[in-house]
């Protein structure tokens, strides 16, 4: 079976990238527009990676990133966090609730792509 | 703390009474080579001593023993120890000195350091709030996305070879609207961060209305109107302009105009009294003044509905802005009641803007026909876009307006090249310049000084140079472009303003390049202009 990721991404263009760089990757992947949808998709197919942007609406991405690390179901879950804000306050704030990397936009498709595999254990046929 | 001087303050004082110290010294009992001591600082006072000197000085002792004092040394103490003065560090022994040689110096130093405290405490409240502006913040926000997505999608294009020709056109179109947009956006930042016109966080009145000025294009349809309107009633009287002015203000608005001695009235050599139903104008005044006053005056007695809706502009934010935009629209009807749009554009274009001959035909002044010039701006059927500015022989620049894409300076003076400083080296005659910026864009530039009649021998007289221009693509439509060549080539090369110029090499620098670069070169080239202005003999 597939590993599966969730694009929890606002930007109708910017998940669209994501997602084909992600099938590309031999990844399932599913798209969530907004922070609620995010988290209930997380309950429903347990993703295993999370690409996650920050400013979403309805909850955002610290309150998603939040949820998913209290969910002790949910730990193995990684968490990439996809941001404008490069603030080095958002960054450690991220690393503080437990997320597993971080990149800020606008960022290198390869180096996405690299994160993700790097997060991602060899499948278990 | 340091013991402060009693010394200087009982001989200022008891010079001031003009008591000799041998005389002041029997008054309080000592002997004057004592008092001679106490006066220089050698020898402290309390007590008794210092209560009969306070009485024979007929001073209170408490200012004479300077608890005053005290807390102006303590408080320059305490400011000796700001980084700002870390070259030149000092202490409360210095500060006593200091207030004991001149207490008004000393006065004016704590003035100047709060001052200046007061400054940086706005400059930090307005980064604050640059930081903090929410259009700012979005636009961030919106540029990285944009460039996120163009980025993404021209990386997978290169990256991805078996792309289906679907997929490929829709990641081309994707990269292409969000360029489009993201240029959209630059070019909103741009203008927001100082273009002309735009909004800023942070403007004086005078910026304010400049804004208000080119937002309208310096076009007011508004004020258009009822300047025509007025205009074919006044002109349906018999006899000069001025005189239909007079006869319109008596018969309509009951009011007179009288003429006074220069020195009876404000510096304007105007002043106009609602109650008493009169104008009174100087006698030193040129007609073409005493005209436009006339005209502002209509503007504020009939157009004053129109002026008060244009003043209503958001970005006018004081009372001051609303005033000085107030002021600039009823100079606006003003021109508009003197020069008609449609008869005036059509006599410019036939003279090719003669600001001379357009003067001797209406009437007018050379700034008030400049001004109008740049008012010619109504959609559809507009004249040459020029910019205009008015300076005086310091560089105050008090009237600025572009229409013609050459960018004016905002804060401080203009390039030292452009003709309108030229204009004060030849009064009262015309100069004319082609001008090539640093970017390579040129104007023609037409500038000449004006000047207020003095009101009489030794009085001082004002005196302004006016300068108004256009790009030289529009140059030929201009007489003054005449002789110059036929393809209008070289130029003088200017800037803007020496801060903003690049041009290294030129001669008449008066300041280095603000955000020259850390370049060597860069940072030579900013000493050698600063040590140019430090040594007079070169």
């Amino acid at each position: 079976m597939p590993q599966s990721v969730l694009v929890a991404e606002d930007e109708q263009s910017i998940a669209e990238s994501l997602a084909f760089l992600m099938e590309k990757a031999g990844l399932e992947v599913r798209i969530a527009y907004d922070g609620t949808t995010a988290l209930q998709m997380v309950a429903d197919s347990r993703p295993d990676l999370v690409l996650l942007d920050l400013m979403l609406p309805g909850q955002d991405g610290f309150e998603v990133l939040k949820a998913v690390r209290a969910n002790p179901r949910w730990r193995d879950v990684r968490v990439l966090i996809l941001t404008a804000k490069g603030r080095e306050i958002d960054r450690r704030k991220a690393m503080e609730l437990g997320v597993d990397d971080y990149v800020t936009k606008p960022f290198s498709t390869r180096e996405v792509v690299d994160r993700v595999k790097a997060l991602l254990p060899p499948a278990e046929d | 703390m340091a013991e402060v001087p009693v010394g200087h303050r009982i001989r200022a004082r008891r010079h001031e009474l003009a008591i000799t110290q041998v005389d002041l010294a029997r008054r309080v009992g000592v002997s004057p080579s004592y008092l001679n001591l106490i006066e220089h600082d050698r020898r402290r006072v309390g007590g008794g001593l210092l209560r009969r000197l306070a009485e024979a000085l007929r001073m209170d002792q408490h200012t004479l023993s300077g608890a005053e004092d005290a807390r102006i040394v303590a408080e320059l103490a305490e400011i000796g120890t700001d980084s700002v003065f870390e070259d030149v560090r000092f202490d409360s022994e210095d500060a006593a000195q200091l207030l004991a040689a001149s207490p008004r110096l000393t006065r004016a130093v704590l003035t100047l350091y709060r001052a200046y405290r007061t400054t940086l405490n706005q400059v930090d409240e307005l980064s604050e709030r640059v930081s903090r502006d929410p259009f700012l913040a979005d636009a961030n926000h919106q540029i990285l996305t944009l460039i996120t997505t163009i980025r993404s999608f021209s990386e997978i294009l290169r990256d991805y070879g078996d792309l289906d020709d679907a997929q490929r056109r829709r990641f081309l179109a994707t990269v292409v609207d969000n360029s489009e947009n993201l240029s959209d956006l630059a070019q909103q930042v741009f203008d927001f961060l100082g273009g002309q016109g735009a909004r800023r966080p942070f403007a004086s009145p005078a910026q304010e209305v400049d804004d208000v000025l080119h937002d309208h294009g310096n076009f007011f349809p508004d004020l258009e109107r009822p300047a025509q309107i007025l205009r074919s009633r006044i002109g349906r009287r018999s006899g000069t302009l001025y005189a239909a002015l007079i006869a319109h203000l008596d018969a309509h608005h009951g009011i007179h105009v009288t003429f006074r001695q220069a020195g009876e009235l404000p510096p304007g050599g105007v002043r106009f009294d609602p109650e008493a139903r009169c104008i009174e104008l100087s006698e030193a005044l040129p007609d073409a003044t005493c005209r436009f006053q006339l005209a502002r005056l209509l503007g504020r007695l009939e157009a004053s509905e129109a002026v008060a809706g244009i003043c209503e502009d958001e970005r006018l934010t004081s009372d001051t802005a609303r005033e000085r935009c107030r002021e600039a629209m009823l100079s606006y009807f003003a021109g508009a009641l003197l020069y008609p749009y449609d008869t005036f554009l059509e006599v410019a274009e036939g003279e090719r803007y003669d600001i001379a001959v357009l003067a001797q035909r209406f009437g007018g002044s050379f700034e008030q026909v400049a001004h109008r010039l740049t008012t010619l701006r109504r959609p559809g059927r507009e004249g040459v876009p020029f910019h205009f500015m008015r300076t005086d022989i310091a560089g105050n620049i008090s009237k600025r307006f572009s229409a013609s894409g050459l960018r004016l300076p905002r804060y401080g003076g203009a390039c030292p090249r452009w003709a309108i400083h030229q204009a004060f080296l030849t009064p009262g005659r015309l100069v004319r310049q082609l001008a090539e910026m640093p970017d390579g864009s040129r104007y023609l530039f037409v500038a000449r000084t004006v000047e207020r009649p003095a009101p009489g021998f030794g009085q001082p007289q004002s005196i302004h140079a006016i300068m108004i221009g256009c790009d030289a693509a529009f140059a030929a439509r201009l007489v003054y472009a005449d002789g110059i060549g036929p393809h209008l080539a070289g130029g003088t090369p200017v800037g803007t303003s020496c801060p903003q110029c690049p041009r290294e090499d030129c001669a008449q620098r008066a300041f280095p390049r603000a955000m020259a670069g850390t370049s060597p070169e860069a940072q030579a080239a900013a000493r050698s202009a600063e040590s140019d202005i430090a040594d007079p003999t070169k």
